[in-house]
């Protein structure tokens, strides 16, 4: 299925969940630093697991960056 | 002398670094060594999959203890601004957050509006909110009353380098509220550094003037001390202005 992360589109597996996401992103789900937001909406750490996506699913995957 | 503490931590110095537009990861690095700053912003952006780096600023900053300040720079919205701080508090698990809602890209003025508004919902939802705000006393006490943890209004606007541009505006702002006032934005060298001390504020947060300097490390190292003897001369009284002079050594005894 078709998703958007960070404004890109992606070809991933049926119902992936955000931490396989993460895992499949190349990405550390382990490592602190990240979070991740589906549909403007922030999930917890601890729900990455339980949090399947859908066909268009809106997800925004951050980090710290340099700031002022 | 008087402890600097912010949601009941308290910190030795008083200087706010921001970690932006430093010539390299290597020089943001030492300069905010030699700041002796203990609180640094962040910014929270998109992961990039290119960024092969290896640069983990989240990493260093943790590795040197340093309380990690993340920003909602960029946000034009108080809704933006509450999204970027509820990812903030997931990603580097903290409460504390410094609130910028801008209203204008060319001026980097706050809106005082969204602000407001942002302002009060994050309180309610449990953050430290650190309020970028206008050098307006009202507003300053609005935040206050709103419960934010500390008033951060500006010296002048973002990068601007143009100093404490209404000390009498800070001046009445630090009579006005109670919570700690840390002036944010505007700072282009060492005496502005002093000036916002000097006019009784509890610290002082910037970054371009040490970013952008042509030497960032002794730059900071400036800024340290601007502020360590700002903050000594305004607890130390300064003398009162006067047009005339009055000799400072004796006037008896003189050879005839």
């Amino acid at each position: 299925m078709k998703i958007r992360v960070n404004g890109e589109e992606k070809e991933v597996r049926l119902n992936i969940n955000v931490y396989d996401l993460l895992i499949a992103l190349e990405l550390d789900p382990v490592q602190a630093g990240i979070a991740v937001a589906v549909g403007r909406e922030v999930i917890p750490k601890a729900k990455w697991q339980a949090t399947e996506l859908r066909e268009n699913s809106e997800v925004e995957i951050i980090r710290a960056v340099q700031g002022g | 002398m008087q402890a600097f503490k912010i949601a009941d931590q308290t910190y030795t110095s008083r200087l706010l670094i921001g970690t932006a537009g430093y010539p390299n990861f290597h020089i943001m690095s030492e300069s905010i060594a030699a700041s002796g700053a203990e609180i640094a912003t962040v910014s929270m952006r998109r992961v990039k999959w290119t960024d092969t780096s290896g640069e983990n600023l989240f990493a260093l900053l943790r590795e040197r203890g340093m309380t990690i300040l993340p920003n909602t720079a960029g946000c034009f919205t108080a809704k933006d601004a509450i999204l970027t701080a509820n990812l903030a508090r997931e990603a580097l698990e903290t409460v504390l957050i410094k609130l910028e809602v801008i209203g204008d890209d060319q001026t980097l003025f706050p809106d005082v509006e969204q602000l407001l508004s942002a302002a009060e919902t994050l309180v309610k939802d449990g953050f430290t909110v650190l309020p970028y705000c206008n050098d307006d006393p009202i507003t300053c006490k609005k935040l206050e009353d709103l419960g934010c943890a500390a008033v951060m209004p500006l010296g002048a606007p973002i990068g601007s380098g143009m100093g404490i541009r209404n000390p009498y505006n800070i001046q009445i702002i630090r009579d006005l509220v109670q919570v700690p006032l840390i002036v944010d934005a505007g700072v282009g060298t060492a005496s502005d550094a002093a000036i916002a001390m000097e006019l009784g504020c509890d610290g002082v947060l910037l970054n371009t003037a040490v970013a952008k300097a042509h030497r960032p490390v002794l730059m900071a190292e400036a800024m340290k001390k601007a502020v360590e003897a700002g903050r000594a001369a305004f607890l130390a009284g300064r003398i009162p202005r006067k047009l005339y002079a009055t000799a400072s050594s004796p006037q008896t005894g003189m050879i005839e």
